[in-house]
C-alpha cells in the first residue's frame, strides 16, 4: 500500500465515493421507509450486498483503467511508485469503496434486528465477514480477468466473458449428461461440482449456503488468492507498450474465443450426436455455419480487422474435428463410463416405474383398453435388503436398468414408441411418510422393454402394482 | 548525471532500440532528434521507467530507473500526450503533481501567470496547445533532477515558446536540472540544447557537444579555374558536393584549418566558410550515413 497514491485516489474520486455511499445506505434503509418493521434487516442485507456486488464490477476496471491506456500508462508507470504498490493501492481502495456503504447499512440493519430479537450478533458478524469476503474476491478475480485485456472495451468483454464461463461450462455438460449418460440428467447432482468453477456464484451463495457455506468460504479464499498471485505478475511484469494494442494474451481472446466455440460446438454434436452421420451432418450443418460466422465475428472484435487467414479457418475445422471425436468417444464409452457410476450396492432404494403392458400380458388380463398404464412403487429399506422377496423384486428393477442403459445407446428415437419409465433414487434414510432422499443417488431411464406380467406379480407380492386402463384402475393379485 | 548504458529495446519482433548509449550531465540540456518513428519517445520512456528495456540499465546518479521507485521521484516525464483524467482542471492535476513530486508552491503561481491559463477550467476544453502549456507548467514547477520532454514545444505560439525556454534556462541555472528534449524543432532545440543525440536506425548515430560537433563541420564555398569532381576531394570527408558551373559548394566534416589547407593546394579563386546550424547539421549527418549505407 502506498500512502501517497491512496490520498490522491480519495482526493481524486471524493465525488464516486461519497455517490457510491449514499447511495447504497439509502438504497438499504429503503425497506424502513414502508414499514418500520425489525424484521426488514435482510431485506435491507440483500439490498446492500447485491449493490455492493454490482459495485466490484464495476470499480475494479474503472480504477486499472490506467494500464490499458497509452498515455495514462506514460503518467501512472513513471511515478515514484512500485507498480505492485500502486496495484495494491489501487485494489484496497476499490474493495473499500465497495464494502464500507456496505458495512454502515449492515450494521445500522443489524442493530435494528438486534433490538427487535430477530438475530443474533453473530449473525450481523457473519454477514460482516461474508461481504468481506466477497468484495475481495471479486475486487481481485475482476480485476485479474481485466487485466489480461489492452484496452478498456477488451476488459469488459474478458470480465463478462470469464463469469460466464462456468455457467457455459454447466450448460454444455448438462447436454452431455441429458444426451449421453443415461439414468442422469440435466440436473444430475454430479454438475454440482461446477459452481465451484464460479466465484460470482459462491459470492451470491454464502449469504444462504447452508451446510456447504464453510466449504464456500474455502474455495472463496483460494480463489482470493490464486487471483492476486496472477494479478501481481500480470501487471508488475506489464509490458507498458501493450496498452490499446489488441488483446492477444494467451489468456484474453485468444483463449475466450475458442473456449466459447469448443463448447458450442460440443454443444452441437452433444445435441445431434446419437444419430448416423448422414443425418447428423443433414441437421448440423446450418448451426456450423452459423458459428463460424459468430467466430469470425469474434475475431473481427479481436482483431478489430476482418482477416480471413486460413490459419483461422484450420483451427475452427480442428476444433470441429475434436468435438466431433469428443461425441464419438461419449457415444462408444457410455458417457465416458458414467452411466455406470451408479452405487452398486445401495443400502436402500426406491423404485418408480410407469410403463405400458404388452399386447399378450394385456389379452391375459382381459383388458381391452386403448390406454393401458403400469404404475409400481417400491421401497426397499436398509433392513429388507436382504430379504429373498425384495432382493428377487430389486434384481428385477435392476436388470430393468441395465436393459435401459444398453438400449439407450444403441437405439434410436424412432424406435421411443410404447416407452416406460424407470426412476431410481438410492441411499434413502427413513421409511413411510417419513422418508428423506439425498440430493445425489437419483436416475431416470428410458425402459424400450417394459416389465412382463410375471415381473409384475413377483412385484406384487410385496408392493402395489396399479394399472390403469381408459376408465378404471386394476389393482394386479 | 544520467548514465544510458546498452539500453536495447523492441516490440514483438521489430527493434526500436539498439545498444543505445550515452550520457547527460547535470544542468545539460539535451537535445534528442531522429526522424519520425526513430525511437525518441520509446527512448524518453525507457529512461522514466515506463518501459523496461530488454537489455541494459538507465542510471540516474547511480539509481536504476525502472526498477528502483524512489529513483523516478527525481524525474519527470511529460509525454507527447499528456495524460488529463476526464474532468479534470489544472487545479486537480496540481493534487497529483503535490501528492507523488516535490511541487513548488510559488514556481507553480510564477508560472501559472506566465502561461496565462484558468486553473478551475476543464482541461478536456483546452486548446491543444494550452494542453501542451499544462503540462509545461508543472514541468517547471516540480523541479525534478531530470526533466523529459517529448515535443515539448509542439503546438506552443512563438511568444510561449520563447517565454518558456527562458524559464527553463533560469531553472536550469538555479538548480542545475538535467533535461532531455525531443523535437522536430531544431531551431528552438539550438536556442538552449548545449549537446545533442540524433537516434538512427535504432542506435544513437551521433552524439556529443552541440557547438563542438557544429564547429566540426562547414559549408564552404569555392570557385576554382578548372573543374572537379567529388572524387577529387576524396583526402577530404565531404559530407556534400554540389557544383554549378565553376562553383562549388561542399559540405566538409573536418577542423576548419585543416580543411581549409588542403582546398588551397586546389588553389582555388574564392574560399567562403559559412557556419552550419543545427537544423543542416542533422540533415548532412543523415543523409551522409543514408549515402555510405548505398554505397
Amino acid at each position: 500500500m502506498n500512502k501517497n497514491v491512496f490520498t490522491y485516489l480519495l482526493k481524486s474520486k471524493k465525488i464516486l465515493v461519497v455517490f457510491l455511499f449514499i447511495m447504497n445506505l439509502a438504497l438499504m434503509l429503503t425497506p424502513y421507509i414502508s414499514s418500520m418493521r425489525t424484521g426488514n434487516y435482510y431485506v435491507s442485507w440483500i439490498i446492500g450486498y447485491v449493490f455492493m456486488f454490482g459495485t466490484c464490477y464495476i470499480l475494479p476496471p474503472y480504477l486499472l483503467r490506467f494500464i490499458q491506456s497509452k498515455n495514462a500508462t506514460d503518467s501512472y508507470f513513471s511515478l515514484p511508485v512500485s507498480r505492485r504498490e500502486l496495484l495494491n493501492t489501487n485494489l484496497l481502495f476499490s474493495a473499500l469503496v465497495s464494502y464500507c456503504p456496505f458495512l454502515v447499512g449492515a450494521v445500522i440493519s443489524g442493530i435494528i434486528g438486534l433490538a427487535g430479537g430477530h438475530i443474533e450478533i453473530t449473525e450481523l458478524f457473519r454477514i460482516l465477514f461474508c461481504g468481506l469476503l466477497t468484495v475481495a474476491v471479486l475486487t481481485l478475480v475482476n480485476s485479474l480477468f481485466f487485466s489480461f485485456a489492452n484496452t478498456l472495451f477488451d476488459g469488459m468483454v474478458m470480465i463478462a466473458a470469464y463469469t460466464a464461463m462456468p455457467l457455459m461450462i454447466y450448460i454444455v455438460l448438462g447436454v452431455f449428461f441429458e444426451t449421453h449418460v443415461a439414468g442422469m440428467s440435466y440436473w444430475s447432482s454430479l454438475l454440482d461440482g461446477v459452481r465451484y468453477l464460479s466465484p460470482a456464484f459462491l459470492c451470491g451463495n454464502i449469504v444462504g449456503g447452508g451446510s456447504k457455506r464453510i466449504v464456500y468460504y474455502i474455495v472463496l479464499a483460494v480463489y482470493a488468492v490464486i487471483a492476486y498471485v496472477l494479478l501481481s505478475r500480470e501487471v508488475v511484469d506489464r509490458k507498458a507498450e501493450r496498452a490499446e494494442q489488441i488483446s492477444d494474451h494467451f489468456f484474453a481472446y485468444p483463449f475466450v474465443i475458442y473456449f466459447y466455440a469448443f463448447a458450442i460446438l460440443c454443444m452441437i454434436t452433444f445435441f445431434w450426436g446419437n444419430r448416423n452421420f448422414i443425418s447428423f451432418f443433414k441437421d448440423s450443418i446450418i448451426y456450423y455455419i452459423l458459428l463460424l460466422f459468430i467466430f469470425t465475428v469474434a475475431n473481427f472484435v479481436y482483431r478489430r480487422k476482418i482477416r480471413f487467414e486460413p490459419k483461422t479457418f484450420v483451427f475452427f475445422a480442428i476444433s470441429i474435428i475434436l468435438s466431433l471425436l469428443v461425441g464419438l468417444a461419449a457415444n462408444k464409452t457410455q458417457g465416458f463410463g458414467l452411466s455406470r457410476m451408479y452405487d452398486h450396492n445401495p443400502k436402500s432404494v426406491s423404485y418408480v416405474y410407469n410403463g405400458p403392458l404388452s399386447k399378450e400380458d394385456c389379452e391375459e388380463l382381459e383388458i381391452k383398453s386403448e390406454y393401458v398404464s403400469v404404475f409400481v412403487e417400491l421401497q426397499i429399506p436398509e433392513r429388507l435388503m436382504n430379504e429373498p422377496q425384495y432382493s428377487e423384486a430389486m434384481k428385477i428393477m435392476e436388470n430393468s436398468r441395465e436393459k435401459a442403459i444398453e438400449d439407450y445407446y444403441t437405439k434410436s428415437d424412432q424406435d421411443r414408441t410404447n416407452t416406460g419409465y424407470l426412476s431410481i433414487r438410492d441411499n434413502f434414510t427413513g421409511e413411510g411418510n417419513y422418508v428423506h432422499y439425498d440430493d445425489s443417488g437419483q436416475y431416470g431411464y428410458t425402459v424400450y422393454e417394459p416389465l412382463s406380467i410375471d415381473q409384475l406379480r413377483v412385484l406384487s407380492k410385496i408392493t402395489q402394482v396399479s394399472i390403469y386402463t381408459d376408465d378404471k384402475e386394476l389393482i394386479l393379485p | 548525471m544520467l548514465l544510458i548504458e546498452n539500453i536495447s529495446k523492441s516490440f514483438g519482433e521489430k527493434d526500436v532500440l539498439n545498444n543505445v548509449c550515452f550520457k547527460v550531465e547535470d544542468g545539460s540540456i539535451f537535445g534528442l532528434v531522429g526522424v519520425n518513428g526513430a525511437g525518441k519517445s520509446t527512448l524518453l520512456r525507457v529512461i522514466s521507467g515506463v518501459y523496461r528495456p530488454e537489455q541494459g540499465e538507465v542510471l540516474l546518479n547511480g539509481q536504476n530507473t525502472y526498477n528502483d521507485p524512489s529513483a523516478r521521484k527525481d524525474i519527470l516525464y511529460v509525454s507527447d500526450d499528456p495524460y488529463y483524467p476526464y474532468g479534470s482542471t489544472i487545479e486537480t492535476m496540481k493534487t497529483y503533481y503535490e501528492t507523488f513530486y516535490d511541487l513548488d508552491e510559488e514556481a507553480y503561481k510564477k508560472y501559472l501567470q506566465m502561461f496565462h491559463l484558468d486553473p478551475k477550467i476543464s482541461i478536456s476544453n483546452f486548446s491543444k496547445g494550452m494542453k501542451r502549456q499544462t503540462s509545461l507548467l508543472f514541468a517547471l514547477a516540480v523541479h525534478p533532477k531530470l526533466l523529459l520532454l517529448d515535443e515539448a514545444f509542439d503546438g506552443l505560439d512563438p511568444l510561449i515558446r520563447l517565454s518558456f525556454k527562458k524559464a527553463l534556462a533560469e531553472l536550469i541555472e538555479e538548480t542545475g536540472i538535467s533535461v532531455i528534449i525531443s523535437s522536430h524543432s531544431l531551431k528552438e532545440l539550438e536556442d538552449i540544447c548545449d549537446s545533442f543525440g540524433i537516434l538512427e536506425d535504432t542506435h544513437m548515430s551521433t552524439y556529443g557537444d552541440l557547438l563542438e560537433s557544429k564547429e566540426n563541420i562547414n559549408k564552404y564555398q569555392l570557385a576554382f579555374t578548372e573543374e572537379y569532381g567529388k572524387e577529387d576531394f576524396a583526402s577530404l570527408d565531404v559530407v556534400r558536393f554540389e557544383k554549378q558551373g565553376r562553383v562549388y559548394q561542399l559540405v566538409i566534416r573536418g577542423n576548419e584549418e585543416d580543411v581549409r589547407t588542403e582546398l588551397q593546394k586546389k588553389d582555388p579563386l574564392l574560399i567562403d566558410v559559412l557556419p552550419v546550424n543545427f537544423e543542416e547539421l542533422f540533415i548532412y549527418e543523415v543523409e551522409s550515413r543514408n549515402e555510405a549505407e548505398h554505397e
